[in-house]
């Protein structure tokens, strides 16, 4: 019996740790928290002070600079204390496999996942670059345009789409049995649904065309801010979690 | 039962530091040495050693290269590598099959598995 236990021991610390490998960039969770909890404290900043329209881009623009800025120097971190993994283009497509690729892929191409400086990913560069401006630059053209040009609705739905862009591939992948994994997707999916709720909250309490300095949008935006700061501290934890062994294995 | 019926199992592949090295790199393009190290809990001796049993083995692959003044020590799995780990899975899931269906009598006894020394 001891010989089983040991055997679904070994068998559970073995899935972990090939979570944990195909995994290994988006759980470094470290990378974006601080840029969400910087738009966080901005945001929260907006709903009680009324920021004015270019207070507000140029906010958010100093914010996207500096969470950038920061990424980059984390990704170096991570790399210089947990060391480096390059993933395989299986292990990226992986969650889509089922569905066919299309039209997915491009879902699964924006996935932090793929480390694109070493193996057969480094061609996706240029996809997730070109992706990332496609849902990023809309967002902040809205922002730009006058309050009363376009509808409310828009504006939020964007956001929307963009954190479940960001969310949904970690709710799809297959889990090892640990607890801990499946809080994750809990947590993911939890999340999810959170932001569908402030959405509709927000659309019963916003005017038809709210002013850029509106209390509500902002609280929107800080809704958003905390959802992802809370997946992303999680995700932190959980990378140190399962990169702790419990003892070095007998050899 | 007799211990004909049971499942070979690679010892390379069936010592537990070597197992999760290569459950790793089954996983990915390719790790350094410095995650494995992280991921797997082996001191750097230990690590370095297994890696060398495996590279004899050719079940991995091990390159290196100056990145900042910095050896970067990459690891990544062979082909025969990743076909040894997919036979030591599927040994593994026939004895838990085996462990499963034998009479509740016999369930003292343990059930070891038939282990073959290193191939190649």
């Amino acid at each position: 019996m001891a010989r089983v236990q040991a055997l679904l021991a070994a068998d559970q610390r073995s899935e972990e740790l090939r979570y944990l490998t195909e995994h290994y960039r988006d759980l470094q969770g470290m990378r974006s928290a601080p840029g969400c909890a910087l738009l966080l404290a901005f945001s929260a900043a907006g709903a009680m002070l009324h920021f004015g329209k270019w207070t507000a881009i140029a906010g958010l623009a100093l914010i996207g600079v500096a969470s950038a800025l920061w990424g980059k120097w984390c990704t170096g971190w991570y790399e210089r204390r947990y060391g480096v993994v390059a993933e395989t283009d299986e292990t990226i497509m992986a969650p889509f496999k089922d569905f066919g690729h299309r039209p997915l892929t491009l879902l699964s191409l924006y996935s932090p996942r793929a480390d694109v400086r070493y193996g057969p990913a480094r061609w996706k560069w240029w996809a997730l670059a070109a992706t990332g401006l496609l849902f990023l630059a809309p967002l902040a053209w809205f922002y730009s345009m006058p309050a009363d040009s376009l509808p409310w609705q828009i504006e939020l739905n964007i956001c929307l789409y963009a954190s479940v862009f960001l969310l949904l591939p970690v709710c799809l992948f297959e889990m090892p049995a640990s607890r801990f994994v499946w809080l994750r997707r809990a947590l993911y999916m939890g999340a999810i649904v959170g932001l569908a709720a402030e959405n509709w909250w927000a659309m019963a309490h916003l005017s038809e065309f709210a002013n850029p300095g509106d209390a509500t949008r902002w609280l929107a935006l800080a809704w958003i801010a905390a959802v992802m700061l809370c997946v992303t501290a999680y995700d932190h934890w959980l990378f140190q979690h399962l990169l702790t062994p419990k003892k070095e294995p007998a050899s | 039962m007799s211990e004909a019926n049971l499942p070979e199992i690679d010892r390379v592949v069936h010592e537990p530091a070597r197992l999760a090295i290569l459950t790793v790199l089954a996983s990915c393009a390719q790790a350094d040495f410095l995650f494995l190290e992280r991921a797997t809990g082996l001191t750097r001796g230990n690590l370095s050693v297994q890696l060398t049993r495996l590279e004899e083995a050719g079940f991995v692959t091990i390159t290196k290269t100056i990145e900042r003044k910095r050896t970067l020590t990459m690891v990544s799995l062979a082909a025969r590598g990743r076909a040894a780990l997919e036979e030591y899975w599927e040994s593994m899931e026939q004895l838990r099959a085996m462990a499963r269906t034998r009479p509740a009598s016999s369930k003292k006894q343990s059930l070891p598995g038939k282990l073959h020394p290193a191939r190649g």
